[in-house]
């Protein structure tokens, strides 16, 4: 059985495999590439609270430089959901085409050919997403040394939510699939479903997985180093990290002068008492949280695909004719 | 239960939704016939053979296929039944030879000699792919799936269907070759009559998801008459024998009925009839109940 599985993925897993061989011959020349010049311009000691006048220029024009490889591994992630897509065609396509009257007619059990198929489709989706994250983590090494990986360019590709939602698509994909039992359009929705889920995770959602870091400091003063950590929210407060609310409308300016207006265009920040210490607070996820993160969003987004998976074999071994 | 069936259906019923593709069946088919299963499109011939292999499970009733239950036991049935589903359907991106080799993979009893034999006859290469085959050739490389695992019982569902007339006679002379090499059981699914009194020796005619006549083909032939005479009506001959089918010209009455002992009245000229005739007369008299039923049913 395990033979006949991987002969009707063979082509699909082809595929996958051409689109990651695709992505490595653009990523590993440039990440070697990059790599060398990084060493060799010694930026290595510019991260965390290095000197900002020796290092800014170089690392400003070493992160230029290599912008391509922050948007190549943004578009990256498509691979694995692509590759989780077309995984889940050869599942679909039997219950679509009618060929399971062929091979639940055999002498093995329905049981047996859905969890065989399944499974090879899981392990190769888990495969493919398993690839892109070596080879992120490999080439945007020295990217990720000085920006930290809290940023969606890294974070989506490295540490294991590709993974979560490579099994998230194909979920959805044999889900619908197991319903509907027509492949091209269950494979178009699934993908569709897959885009709306991944925006509404980097969006609104992840920012709420943990509860953020607060912090606030006098304006003037030095601050925590939030270069690494995943910003959700940065104002002016008050001592007690309360906003001070700012916004449109027009400036109040005193005749005493005790307030001073700060317009910017026709916005115009609220006006602060002259000499009061003004607070920054900020709500973050610092750098340090990238596995824990990682882990939620992995267990959130793995799990919807897995129980996804589950209910269209429950579903095919019980409902299908 | 009577483990000497093949395939034993009691009060048998599948329901899809409120429509009854098959209703309150009863049949025996006993092991060693080649029964044909006759009936216009919708009558419950798939769903009876898709029963049968355990695809779908019943509403009412049990069906048993040597001796066990398809869908409780289906390892105690499946590796025993030889099963070609309605359109043949194969792995169209598959050679020849790797779909042999997944009905290695996927049948313990399978045997090799039986499949290669068979494509050979069949004069086909391994490396074909099945896509490039003509639809007589797809037909035959699934009955050899189902041949070569050598079942004791085999169901093949409108296996000639879509044939063209020799594609067909081919498909059928491998069948007869199958049964008479293995003397396996076969009940074959149709709403073609040519070719099946042939390679039948068993009909089961049904229609409206219900069985209208079983027998050896020998027994129907020989139990169906047809009579011609004076125009008349056919209340007097109908309470002695079952009339399948009228009809009146001007002068003349034919009544096809299905004779309880001899038909003694002289004015009536008896023939006998060919089983396609008797079919139709059976597919049109349940046709011309139901829409007798339908209008009834319109009417209130």
């Amino acid at each position: 059985m395990i033979w006949v599985g991987w002969r009707q993925q063979r082509v699909e897993t082809l595929i996958a495999v051409a689109m990651l061989a695709v992505l490595a011959a653009v990523a590993i020349p440039v990440g070697v590439h990059m790599a060398s010049v990084y060493t060799h311009e010694g930026l290595g000691a510019c991260t965390g609270n290095a000197n900002p006048v020796t290092c800014g220029v170089s690392v400003g024009s070493f992160e230029s430089r290599f912008n391509g490889m922050n948007i190549l591994f943004t578009w990256s992630t498509i691979v694995p959901a692509l590759a989780a897509l077309l995984l889940a065609a050869p599942f679909v396509l039997d219950l679509d085409n009618g060929s399971y009257r062929l091979y639940w007619t055999q002498s093995i059990t329905r049981c047996r050919w859905i969890a065989t198929k399944l499974t090879l489709s899981v392990a190769a989706s888990v495969a493919v997403a398993g690839c892109l994250i070596a080879l992120a983590t490999w080439a945007r090494a020295p990217l990720d040394h000085l920006n930290g990986r809290m940023s969606s360019n890294s974070y989506d590709a490295e540490g294991m939510v590709p993974i979560a939602y490579a099994l998230f698509v194909l979920g959805v994909a044999v889900a619908i699939g197991a319903l509907w039992r027509r492949t091209v359009p269950a494979l178009l929705v699934a993908f569709a479903v897959y885009v709306v889920g991944r925006a509404f995770m980097d969006s609104w959602l992840r920012q709420r997985l943990l509860s953020p870091v607060k912090t606030t400091w006098l304006a003037n003063g030095s601050g925590p180093n939030l270069n690494q950590a995943l910003v959700i929210n940065q104002f002016i407060s008050d001592k007690n990290g309360k906003e001070l609310a700012a916004g449109p409308g027009p400036c109040v300016v005193h005749a005493s002068g005790g307030l001073f207006p700060h317009a910017t265009g026709s916005v115009c920040a609220q006006p602060y008492p002259r000499g009061a210490h003004v607070y920054m607070t900020a709500l973050y996820q610092p750098a340090s949280r990238f596995w824990e993160l990682q882990g939620v969003e992995f267990g959130i987004v793995a799990g919807i695909g897995i129980l996804l998976v589950l209910a269209a074999a429950l579903w095919t071994q019980r409902r299908v004719a | 239960m009577n483990n000497a069936a093949a395939l034993q259906a009691t009060a048998l019923g599948k329901r899809y939704g409120s429509n009854w593709a098959l209703h309150n069946c009863d049949l025996s088919i006993p092991p060693g016939s080649v029964t044909a299963l006759v009936g216009p499109n919708g009558a419950g011939k798939t769903t009876l053979l898709q029963l049968a292999v355990g695809l779908i499970e019943p509403t009412t009733g049990t069906i048993s296929v040597l001796g066990h239950g398809p869908r409780t036991e289906p390892l105690a049935v499946l590796p025993r039944v030889g099963f070609v589903a309605q359109d043949h359907p194969l792995p169209r991106r598959f050679t020849i030879g790797e779909t042999l080799k997944l009905g290695r993979e996927l049948n313990s009893s399978w045997d090799d000699a039986v499949a290669d034999r068979r494509i050979d006859e069949l004069g086909l290469s391994r490396r074909q792919r099945i896509q490039t085959l003509s639809g007589g050739q797809q037909a035959q490389v699934a009955l050899t799936l189902a041949l070569a695992k050598r079942p004791q019982l085999l169901l093949l569902d409108e296996p000639v269907a879509s044939l063209d007339p020799l594609a067909r006679r081919e498909f059928l002379t491998g069948v007869l070759q199958a049964v008479a090499d293995a003397g396996i059981t076969v009940v074959l699914s149709s709403h073609i009559v040519a070719d099946l009194e042939r390679i039948c020796d068993r009909l089961i005619i049904l229609a409206n998801g219900r069985t209208q006549i079983v027998g050896t083909i020998e027994e129907i032939l020989a139990g169906h008459r047809l009579l011609t005479g004076p125009r008349t009506d056919a209340g007097a001959v109908a309470r002695v024998h079952q009339v399948i089918r009228e009809s009146h010209t001007e002068r003349q009455t034919t009544l096809l009925v299905r004779a309880n002992g001899h038909v003694y009245d002289a004015c009536w000229e008896m023939h006998e009839v060919d089983l396609e005739e008797i079919v139709l007369a059976y597919l049109g008299m349940t046709s011309a109940a139901a829409r007798v039923e339908a209008r009834a049913e319109a009417a209130r």
